[in-house]
């Protein structure tokens, strides 16, 4: 589901560092004794804060979830958590979510990358034994598993298990927050790790490729117009000094959520939790970081080719589109839905259907805090061209700025989205890592909750106004990746294979 | 569409594809009552999961999760592309693929458009054994997209038109699959291993065997298979067996009876692995990395040995990152971002699948661990140790795998279809944790032969075949062929 996955989100919200607030957004102000006060975003089907504590943990914030309970409290070092209890879960999945991303990190300097290999970092050890893995044994000893995810804009760190195992990840958890070793040794090792994946994800992957030209051709300033991963010249020279550097100004309590999904006792889980985390001190802020201006991009019309293993002409067009907690996203998002969300939406008709132009379409709408890019990537079939299936996308793009979708189109679309939410949403894992994302992004979790509400509430002339604003200048980025010449006779495949394809041969 | 695109990056590894249906563990820890904050309070534990006869002897699975206002459904048939005749592979696909594009007389868009009123998904999957009609819907229209299942299911047109086009669309689906390393070595693996056994062949086809495929074979497929005693209705979600089973009989009663066809070829026939190393290099130009699978034909669901072998894989090359192959390829010599190994769950025999990602450099030392690793397992077996720290990883991934509820449904369903009994799902981690370290080394010495392997690598030929060649493996061993070969 366009913009919900927990791809790159934005980091805002504690208020104790004004770091997290360049983009000139206003900070949710923090309210007397330390709560926050309840945002616009929460309201709807979020409840009011209520005052309250439990173990000098402050609760902030509360709201629902479907059926589930959702609380936000916060501790004195500024740590929140998020507890979300389900008495019918079978497991617990803990995130811990640090609002630092690849936007933090110096690109004049060489150092892009940087919040990824920190991430990486952060498995090596914590205090004590040393080895490589020491975090994943001690987990894997619980009978947990944990994985992390870098993006624009956080960093964030999931284990899942089951309940009994709780109280221990919790120390855990604390345990790698206070302190990481970093040692030169560790550093080299994970290095080539991190080059095998952005190999993987990045080189020898098609659309990993189409993402960093589109984007990095779309921004002209802004940092998401690097890679996530960084450069492979920047994650070769990156130093252990750098690495250092980076998780000590970016990595504390003041700088993270802990969001807690599934079967837990949730007044033993925040004692635990306060008595963990409580004494961790609060890391200076970055008062001296530069502001990141905010840039809708692209500004103009912007394209580039390559040559690639594909078997047709596959493209990506990548659109100016609004940050995750902007007014627009409910509406855009409705939008995305109607041109490429279902079997019968625009695009998937138009092309994939009605003239049998493409194989596949695939549509995201970044989850970002400032600005990003609705991507659309197209598989061209056979003897058809990019230029045909772009066309098309043009077209229906001007068709919906000038003319407002009639209401049963509009009812599906939401309709789509209100189940890809709740289906998003189905497991412990899922509710955490969602919700760590949003209140990473946003400042407030109640984003997420309210998500159902807000799509319900756009119009067909919220979308129409939207298409203008956004889509209006005719701006964007294209790569296009074109098949590579034919082969040699020589490696070419047999021809009754060959034939196969196009009707008839035997085997 | 796809799968959809993440931008962000994942630090550790990709969780392997699920090596097994595992459930979850139902340890209890009372919930206090709410805290200070206004917000609802914690929903008590579900009800557990029923079975029930359906319409014409169909089952009917309920999996009640009432947390959100969402059902999972699943329609599925006890037949797979197992069932597809030797060169009209693809059969079952295109037959359940072009009846969700017409049936009752309703063209694909009306389907189209009345499925997205709903905002509801219907997808159509097989396997070798089976095939899913499979979506989700918000509870409030359950009623009425079973209506359009059952319109699918129970009434396809296959107008010949209709049937060319889906046909049509899915060999461009295979264009699209080669795009992807992982897919591309994943379809020649299975045939390196299988050969020409039903599992040897993707269950979507391939470019020479779809066009064989005729409109009669679609009628007389379904005509055979959709019948009562090879169905089940699945549901897990907000709704109660009560409810289900009643809209179900409601809307799927013209199914028609009939017992499940038999025999299953896929329950007589035994594959022949291969004899030595088979060594597979797909070549696909301009490749950084290679893609390694390796592995051999292991047990039906059904042996005894599955679970002693599912540990042992799990010791092996499960999803924590301190399994052999992740710690010795990936952590401590940094050969790789992610090493595999799976056992299949399958009503035939499955396989024991290795699979490591690395830059072409690093591949034939990385191969050769992989190997060497494999051997050392089939000689020595695991320990006391790597035994109780697999019974753990599992117990602990099954509880996170079982939280899902669609998981969880998928999980009942493959075992269904394995021909497992219906506890086996509730009851495995109770099974995992019984597994001794004799039943654990005794099923890996009678059923590993590291030595008769199916190696398939994708990658560029032209940098990778000199590497193996000087690593001493003879030119004629090595079998070089197109990524888009089939």
């Amino acid at each position: 589901m366009a913009g919900l996955a927990w791809a790159a989100t934005g980091g805002v919200g504690s208020g104790c560092s004004s770091a997290f607030w360049r983009t000139g957004k206003s900070p949710t102000p923090a309210a007397p004794g330390g709560a926050e006060a309840p945002s616009a975003a929460g309201a709807g089907a979020a409840a009011e804060a209520a005052p309250g504590q439990i173990d000098g943990v402050l609760a902030v914030a509360a709201a629902a979830l479907g059926a589930l309970p959702v609380r936000k409290w916060r501790l004195a070092n500024g740590l929140h958590v998020i507890t979300a209890p389900d008495a019918t879960a079978r497991s617990v999945s803990y995130v811990t979510a640090y609002r630092v991303g690849s936007r933090d990190e110096d690109a004049a300097a060489g150092q892009t990358g940087l919040a990824h290999f920190c991430e990486h970092l952060m498995f090596a050890e914590a205090h004590g034994t040393r080895g490589p893995g020491r975090f994943d044994r001690q987990l894997e000893a619980l009978g947990g598993s944990g994985n992390a995810t870098t993006s624009y804009d956080f960093t964030s760190y999931t284990d899942d298990a089951a309940p009994a195992a709780l109280e221990a990840i919790v120390r855990l958890e604390a345990e790698r927050m206070a302190k990481v070793q970093l040692t030169p040794d560790e550093i080299e090792r994970e290095r080539e790790i991190v080059i095998e994946e952005r190999l993987q994800a990045a080189e020898d992957d098609i659309d990993g490729q189409l993402d960093e030209l589109v984007y990095g051709q779309a921004f002209r300033q802004h940092p998401y117009r690097w890679p996530i991963v960084g450069r492979m010249a920047d994650i070769r020279a990156a130093t252990p000094e750098a690495v250092s550097a980076f998780f000590t100004r970016h990595y504390g309590p003041e700088r993270a959520t802990v969001v807690v999904a599934g079967r837990f006792d949730e007044g033993a889980l925040l004692r635990t939790i306060a008595a963990a985390y409580g004494g961790l001190p609060a890391r200076p802020g970055d008062a001296a970081a530069p502001a990141i201006a905010p840039e809708r991009a692209p500004d103009r019309e912007v394209r580039a080719a390559i040559i690639s293993a594909v078997p047709a002409d596959r493209f990506m067009v990548g659109l100016p589109a609004p940050g995750l907690g902007d007014p627009d996203r409910a509406a855009y998002d409705v939008l995305d839905q109607l041109l490429t969300g279902g079997p019968s939406a625009r695009l998937q008709r138009a092309l994939m259907v009605d003239r049998e132009l493409a194989s596949s379409i695939d549509a995201d709408v970044a989850a970002t805090r400032d600005s990003g890019l609705w991507t659309i990537v197209v598989q061209m079939r056979r003897g058809t061209r990019a230029e045909s299936g772009d066309e098309i996308i043009r077209r229906e793009l001007a068709r919906l700025v000038e003319t407002p979708p009639p209401l049963p189109e509009m009812e599906a679309a939401r309709n789509r989205l209100e189940t890809d939410l709740w289906t998003e949403l189905g497991s412990s894992h899922a509710r955490a890592e969602l919700l760590g994302a949003y209140d990473a992004t946003t400042g407030d979790f109640r984003t997420l909750v309210e998500l159902s509400a807000a799509y319900a509430r756009v119009s067909a002339a919220d979308v129409s106004r939207v298409a203008r604003t956004w889509l209006g200048s005719g701006a964007r980025s294209l790569v296009v990746a074109h098949p590579m010449p034919a082969k040699a006779a020589g490696t070419d495949p047999a021809p009754a294979e060959r034939a196969g394809g196009t009707g008839g041969g035997g085997e | 569409m796809g799968a959809e695109r993440r931008r962000a990056v994942g630090g550790r590894a990709w969780r392997a594809a699920g090596a097994a249906a595992l459930v979850g563990l139902a340890l209890s820890v009372a919930p206090s009552p709410p805290a200070t904050a206004d917000a609802p309070a914690t929903p008590p534990a579900a009800p557990p999961p029923s079975r029930r006869t359906g319409p014409a002897g169909s089952l009917v699975l309920v999996d009640p999760a009432p947390a959100l206002p969402v059902v999972h459904v699943v329609v599925a048939v006890r037949s797979g592309s197992g069932w597809d005749p030797h060169k009209k592979e693809g059969l079952a696909n295109l037959a359940a693929t072009a009846a969700r594009r017409g049936a009752a007389g309703q063209p694909r868009p009306k389907l189209d458009a009345r499925l997205d009123a709903l905002g509801a998904a219907l997808e159509v999957s097989v396997d070798p054994d089976s095939i899913r009609f499979e979506g989700d819907v918000l509870a409030r229209h359950l009623d009425e997209y079973l209506g359009i299942v059952a319109d699918i299911v129970l009434r396809p047109d296959f107008d010949p038109a209709e049937v060319n086009r889906t046909r049509r669309d899915l060999l461009a689906q295979l264009d699209d699959e080669g795009t992807d390393d992982v897919n591309v070595g994943q379809r020649h693996f299975g045939r390196n291993l299988y050969g020409d056994h039903p599992y040897g062949y993707p269950s979507e086809g391939t470019r020479a065997s779809l066009p064989r495929v005729r409109r009669e074979d679609l009628r007389a497929f379904f005509k055979t298979h959709v019948v009562g005693g090879n169905v089940i209705f699945a549901a897990a979600g907000p709704v109660g067996a009560d409810a289900f089973t009643a809209a179900v009989a409601r809307r799927f009663g013209p199914l028609p009876p009939g017992a499940a066809p038999g025999p299953n070829p896929l329950a007589v026939r035994e594959p022949q692995g291969p004899r030595g190393w088979r060594i597979q290099l797909v070549d696909k130009p301009e490749r950084r990395q290679a893609q390694i699978f390796f592995g051999q034909l292991a047990v039906r669901a059904t042996d005894p040995d599955y679970v002693p072998l599912l540990v042992a894989t799990t010791s092996f090359g499960g999803q924590g990152m301190t399994a052999t192959m992740m710690d010795e390829i990936r952590s401590k010599r940094s050969l790789a971002y992610g090493a595999y190994m799976t056992l299949t769950e399958r009503l035939g025999r499955g396989a024991l699948g290795g699979w490591v990602q690395c830059s072409t450099a690093k591949a034939v030392p990385t191969l050769k661990l992989a190997l060497k690793l494999f051997v050392d397992l089939m000689e020595r077996g695991i320990d006391a140790g790597q035994l109780a720290a697999a019974q753990t990883v599992l117990e602990g991934t099954t509880a996170v795998e079982m939280d899902d509820p669609a998981r969880r449904l998928d999980a009942r369903l493959t075992a269904e279809v394995a021909g497992l009994p219906p506890a086996f799902v509730d009851g495995l981690p109770a099974r995992v944790r019984a597994t001794t370290l004799v039943q654990v080394n005794e099923a890996l010495r009678r059923h590993l032969r590291a030595h008769d392997l199916a190696i398939t690598i994708v990658s560029t030929a032209e940098s990778l075949r000199p590497r193996l060649l000087e690593s001493g493996i003879k030119s004629g061993a090595v079998d070089v062929v197109p990524y888009d070969a089939f």
